[in-house]
């Protein structure tokens, strides 16, 4: 049987071994991707990683469900992630 | 449920921290084997990471965030995911503790100090959109500011967006109101001071004056707590009413509950909707949740009891007891006034609400020593709790000396207009919670003896002047329009 972690682990080592200057350029990317998201949708990313309020708080305060709350998180770290990897790539940075 | 919806929901849970032993049983068995998954959770894991450190927002931090990084880097070099996955059956903290970089030993020195540079950048994105915990939807009159560490806004305006600080409500005739980004919304109105924190969940300290609150569901684990010198009302979703003293803090609710702690002795009772209950700093005193009471069409001022703003004068050989107005300096369209303001109490305490009705009239008696135009003005509340608007008629005063200064003038409802358009167009069907009269840059010399409300109709008999002949002409003071 594989094991999740290895697996897991061979992908964050092949990522961790980025050039500092790429982390850098994530960092920067990362930064005008979530300068251009919505401020409906950036408030999620507020709430979450800068206030860090629980997820209930977010339902109510988004009038959605903690799972919906969840599902959109996913959507966004996933956007983020995408605009990222396009954005290097656009700059012919090695993603 | 699919595989890919199934491994999202896990995997948001794990990031969450709130992955039982099961869930990740079942999370490793749903990436064992399937690339496509684990590329997914270590793209999703690093933005995670990225945008955890972006939001350690302070210098300090940055550099402990540094220097905890290159500390711990040697076994998270190697062992990164299996720390991870040790740490899950006991559920991931969520806060902070998941701050762990992805990167290199050998880089970590370079990396890291280029990471404390680019957060400096990255936090103005943060701070540019950090949100306000409320914002000033609508105010009138003298309204201030205190926060961002102790600057005091004078003339703060519609639209200006408030973390903690203290907002003030500084005349008898202002009023301002917030809201919360649920939507829940908070009116302060009179001579009032409410400090907003900044902690979650939404906690507020009313020192002195009227607040009234029409407050969304919030979470059963995180009510809206409001403080006052005698209580704390825990609030889940209601609309509700409350005046605070030094002394005591009386609570009116119009619909849901609230949970209201009396601080002298740590009595704790619940007020359903249509009910009232006052929290004294006396432990002897009652603390029995009452119905509210029966709303009543006339009032009649008992002075010096209920004044709110003024100098009493007490009573003399030759003329009764008065409310002297007296100064108050204020910010009107940043232009610094001296108002002299008389101000009083009508629906306070466990006195029944006194509702404004249609033909009804107000009769002022008092003195004035030099003419003057006078502002009279109301405070009102809607029937079933909550700020209504504020209404204001202005008279031209003379004085007449041979009737020895005596004021005496009758004001009809129906001249009172609302000082902002958003008010009903008519104080009419209101609770009547606050009167003042003011002159504005003149000390006219105004007191106030006694003011009494009269509703409409023929079996009302026309109460006689006090001080004053009976003849017109000579009435104390006669209204120029």
């Amino acid at each position: 049987m594989r094991y999740a972690p290895d697996l897991l682990q061979r992908e964050l080592e092949r990522r961790s071994s980025e050039p500092p200057e790429l982390q850098e350029s994530r960092l920067k990317h990362l930064q005008a991707c979530l300068g251009g998201l919505g401020e409906h949708l950036r408030r999620f990313i507020r709430w979450r990683y800068a206030e860090e309020i629980p997820l209930e708080e977010m339902a109510a305060r988004s009038g959605r469900s903690v799972a919906a709350v969840k599902k959109q998180l996913w959507k966004l770290r996933r956007a983020l992630h995408e605009c990222v990897q396009a954005r290097m790539a656009a700059e012919g940075e090695p993603s | 449920m699919n595989s890919d919806e199934r491994f999202i929901e896990l995997w948001n849970d794990y990031l969450e921290g709130d992955l039982d032993e099961s869930g990740i049983a079942e999370l490793q068995a749903l990436v064992t084997g399937d690339d496509r998954l684990l590329g997914m959770a270590a793209d999703s894991y690093q933005v995670h990471r990225l945008l955890g450190l972006i939001a350690q927002d302070s210098a300090s931090r940055q550099e402990d965030f540094v220097s905890e990084t290159l500390a711990r880097l040697p076994a998270e070099d190697a062992h990164f995911v299996d720390g991870v996955m040790q740490h899950l059956p006991q559920g991931t903290p969520r806060k902070r503790t998941t701050a762990r970089m992805l990167l290199n030993k050998s880089r970590v020195a370079i990396a890291a100090a280029a990471v404390v540079v680019l957060i400096a950048g990255v936090y103005f994105l943060f701070a540019k959109v950090e949100p306000e915990i409320a914002r000033i939807t609508e105010l009138s009159g003298s309204v201030q500011w205190t926060g961002d560490g102790g600057r005091v806004i004078h003339d703060i305006e519609v639209g200006s967006s408030l973390r903690g600080g203290t907002l003030e409500s500084l005349s008898a005739d202002s009023w301002s109101t917030l809201a919360f980004r649920d939507g829940s919304t908070i009116t302060i109105s009179g001579q009032s001071i409410l400090t907003i924190s900044e902690r979650e969940p939404k906690e507020l300290y009313l020192h002195v004056g009227s607040l009234s609150a029409s407050v969304l569901p919030q979470p059963t684990t995180r009510p809206m707590l409001i403080h006052t010198p005698t209580a704390k009302l825990e609030v889940l979703g209601t609309r509700l009413a409350v005046e605070a003293e030094p002394a005591s803090t009386i609570l009116r609710v119009s619909e849901g509950r609230v949970r209201v702690t009396r601080l002298v002795d740590g009595s704790v009772t619940e007020v359903p909707a249509k009910h009232q209950v006052v929290a004294s700093a006396n432990r002897l005193a009652d603390f029995s949740v009452t119905r509210r009471p029966e709303p009543v069409s006339s009032w009649q001022s008992s002075l010096p009891r209920g004044a709110i703003y003024g100098e009493w004068l007490p009573e003399l050989e030759e003329s009764n007891g008065g409310l002297r107005a007296t100064p108050m300096l204020l910010y009107r369209q940043k232009e610094l006034i001296t108002f002299y303001v008389a101000a009083l109490a009508v629906s306070h305490g466990q006195s029944p609400p006194a509702v404004l009705t249609s033909g009804g009239k107000f009769r002022v008696r008092g003195q004035i020593e030099s003419a003057a135009e006078v502002y009279f003005g109301l405070t009102t509340h809607h029937a079933d709790g909550g700020f209504a608007g504020k209404y204001v008629v202005a008279r031209k005063l003379e004085v007449i000396q041979k009737t020895d200064e005596h004021l005496d003038v009758e004001l009809h409802l129906e001249d009172f207009k609302p000082q902002e358009r958003d008010f009903p167009d008519s104080p009419i069907g209101l609770v009547l919670v606050d009167w003042w009269c003011c002159t504005a840059n003149v000390d006219a010399g105004l007191s106030v003896s006694s003011v009494e409300l009269t509703p409409a109709g023929p079996q009302q008999p026309e109460p006689e002047p006090l001080d004053v002949s009976a003849n017109t002409e000579s009435a104390a003071h006669k209204e120029k329009s």
